[in-house]
């Protein structure tokens, strides 16, 4: 190409003459081949007479190829599967139906036989949860060292608490409430695991430490409490937040979604894990993927149920679990607020009025990075409850039995 | 001179109701019929908005971004526009955001750097490879230096290869605009690139 660099170079061809602006555009259609008919044989014919147009075009169609010709790059393996995840989590806090517009409900009703037995299973799940929250230091601090990163994470929680009282559904008892111990006498440290080597970088596990020898409160050998009192059943927490949140000027950080993870075991023989499920997905925790649920047995009535729970009302709730007590895993994830608007739903239940007594629970990470950005945000916890219960079968049902009368 | 429109290059979906299957599938609430959905676009979507932000931490930020979002926004696809012209309409309002926030000035280092490294031809030379590494700096460096509106008709044009019907679709705008845009963002690359066209390598 013969270029003379004295000579100006603007966005107009430099065309002499009367050259109409609306002619210079179709040259670039014709470089996109986007002409046809009378226009494309507008643009030919310029072509023909005019050096300037020609050279327009040639170059165009240069950086055409130059462009095209620009490596691409993958923008990472992972990055489908954080999309998924993200997207995974915004079903599970938005409202049953992932896409469902505000004020919708949700399509999926539980049945009404399932829906009575619930908010018993809820209350002890709930309770057990706070329990576990609740801490003797309201401020647990957790740093990590390593990067340019530090975490630091605050769970704050108060006014948790249970009373003892008979659950009443229709005049009829639906469940006992037990008075929980205070999650101080379970465990009274979340620590990061910094040192300890099965654990990633990152993760956490909980510690129980402080278990006082002679419980204080009468139900404080339930068998949930007897899965928090021994280190060997630690479980893992990891922490962190699903998007980065602080770029510096040379690298940025980004901290891959991780979460709490809250191990709940539920002892009620009532209690299904798709009932539960439902009730979740009602207040829009929407159980992740590979949930492992068993359903109530094909021969289940709500006579038996009735039959399960008076039988139990009599069962030595420290006992372990039945031979064939069915455990049936439901993990959530969502952000303490979700978590705290299905407790205030269900404390705003008619029928369970006056007979629980959650107050307000709070939970809460604040996050600092490098010292001197700062930022809170809401971390999604993972909660994963274990509902255990009693198949209503005759061999639970003699278990069950055998173990009353000894 | 070969139409190159970006349905000729949408991968093989050859029912037309196939993206609307999964569209709905989506929003009764199967999250894998997301991520095939997206599958075709994610990394094409990529390569896109690196050209136009620039940097490969906001093009992937952005991606993720405009992905969760068009998920959000699920709802209010219409079935009378194509997917993915939503979907890039999506990333570039992010990517509008984005540039509007920070607005970088790539040095040859850097543009060196996000460009990578081109897999070398096996009948390219040292010297033509070094030359056309050159190039493709240089070109970085400008797409760089030209406004966003214009940048972004580019990437649409010539590394997404939309046709002008399907930029229109994107930028939402009629088709003469497409038109007079496309030539004054390639009259002003041409005058900052006069360097590399004088070469007559490219």
């Amino acid at each position: 190409m013969n270029h003379d660099d004295s000579k100006p170079r603007d966005d107009r061809l430099e065309e002499p003459g009367d050259h109409d602006p609306q002619l210079d555009e179709l040259l670039s259609a014709y470089v996109d081949g986007e002409l046809t008919g009378p226009e494309l044989a507008k643009v030919e014919l310029r072509l023909q007479q005019d050096t300037n147009a020609r050279e327009w075009v040639a170059e165009v169609q240069q950086l055409s190829r130059l462009m095209q010709s620009l490596p691409r790059k993958s923008p990472g393996p992972e990055l489908r599967s954080q999309i998924l995840r993200q997207v995974a989590q915004e079903q599970a806090l938005s409202t049953g139906n992932p896409l469902a517009s505000p004020g919708s409900s949700s399509a999926s009703e539980p049945p009404s036989t399932l829906r009575r037995w619930l908010w018993p299973g809820l209350a002890i799940a709930a309770a057990l949860l706070l329990m576990f929250l609740q801490s003797n230091q309201p401020e647990v601090d957790r740093r990590v060292a390593g990067r340019s990163e530090e975490r630091e994470a605050k769970i704050e929680e108060r006014g948790a608490r249970s009373e003892e009282g008979e659950l009443m559904i229709a005049n009829k008892p639906a469940a006992k409430i037990i008075p929980l111990p205070t999650s101080g006498e379970l465990v009274d440290s979340l620590q990061l695991a910094e040192d300890s080597a099965p654990l990633a970088k990152g993760q956490a596990k909980v510690v129980p430490r402080g278990r006082p020898s002679s419980p204080a409160s009468p139900a404080s050998d339930l068998p949930v409490a007897g899965q928090y009192s021994s280190p060997n059943v630690a479980k893992p927490l990891s922490m962190g937040r699903s998007r980065h949140f602080a770029k510096s000027k040379s690298t940025s950080v980004r901290s891959t979604k991780s979460d709490f993870v809250v191990q709940v075991i539920v002892s009620d023989p009532l209690l299904d894990g798709g009932a539960f499920r439902t009730l979740l997905t009602e207040h829009g925790m929407k159980p992740l993927e590979g949930v492992r649920l068993s359903s109530l047995p094909q021969e289940h009535s709500l006579e038996d149920e009735k039959e399960v729970l008076e039988r139990l009302e009599t069962r030595d709730r420290s006992a372990p679990a039945l031979p064939g007590e069915q455990v049936d895993t439901v993990v959530v994830e969502t952000l303490p607020k979700q978590f705290h608007r299905l407790l205030r739903a269900y404390r705003g239940n008619p029928t369970l009025q006056g007979r629980y007594g959650i107050q307000e629970a709070k939970v809460q990470q604040k996050l600092s990075i490098s010292g001197n950005q700062q930022e809170t945000a809401p971390i999604p916890i993972r909660i994963t409850f274990e509902l255990r219960r009693a198949v209503p079968s005759e061999s639970i049902q003699k278990a069950m039995s055998d173990r009353t009368t000894e | 001179m070969s139409k190159n429109a970006i349905s000729a290059e949408l991968p093989q979906r050859d029912d037309p109701s196939y993206e609307s299957r999964l569209v709905a599938a989506v929003i009764a609430g199967d999250t894998e019929a997301y991520g095939t959905l997206i599958e075709p676009y994610q990394d094409r979507l990529y390569h896109a908005l690196r050209g136009i932000l620039g940097s490969h931490e906001d093009a992937r930020d952005v991606v993720q971004d405009a992905l969760v979002q068009a998920y959000r926004k699920l709802n209010s696809f219409r079935a009378e526009s194509r997917f993915y012209t939503w979907l890039y309409r999506i990333a570039m309002n992010l990517a509008l955001s984005t540039r509007r926030r920070k607005r970088p000035t790539l040095s040859i280092e850097q543009a060196r750097e996000q460009a990578g490294s081109e897999p070398a031809a096996q009948w390219v030379g040292p010297e033509e490879l070094a030359m056309r590494q050159e190039q493709i700096d240089q070109l970085w460096t400008a797409l760089d230096q030209l406004p966003h509106q214009t940048r972004e008709i580019l990437v649409l044009r010539e590394l997404e290869g939309c046709d002008y019907e399907t930029i229109g679709e994107i930028l939402k705008l009629p088709l003469g605009t497409v038109r007079s845009r496309l030539f004054r963002a390639r009259s002003q690359l041409r005058v900052q690139l006069q360097n590399v066209l004088s070469d007559g390598s490219v």
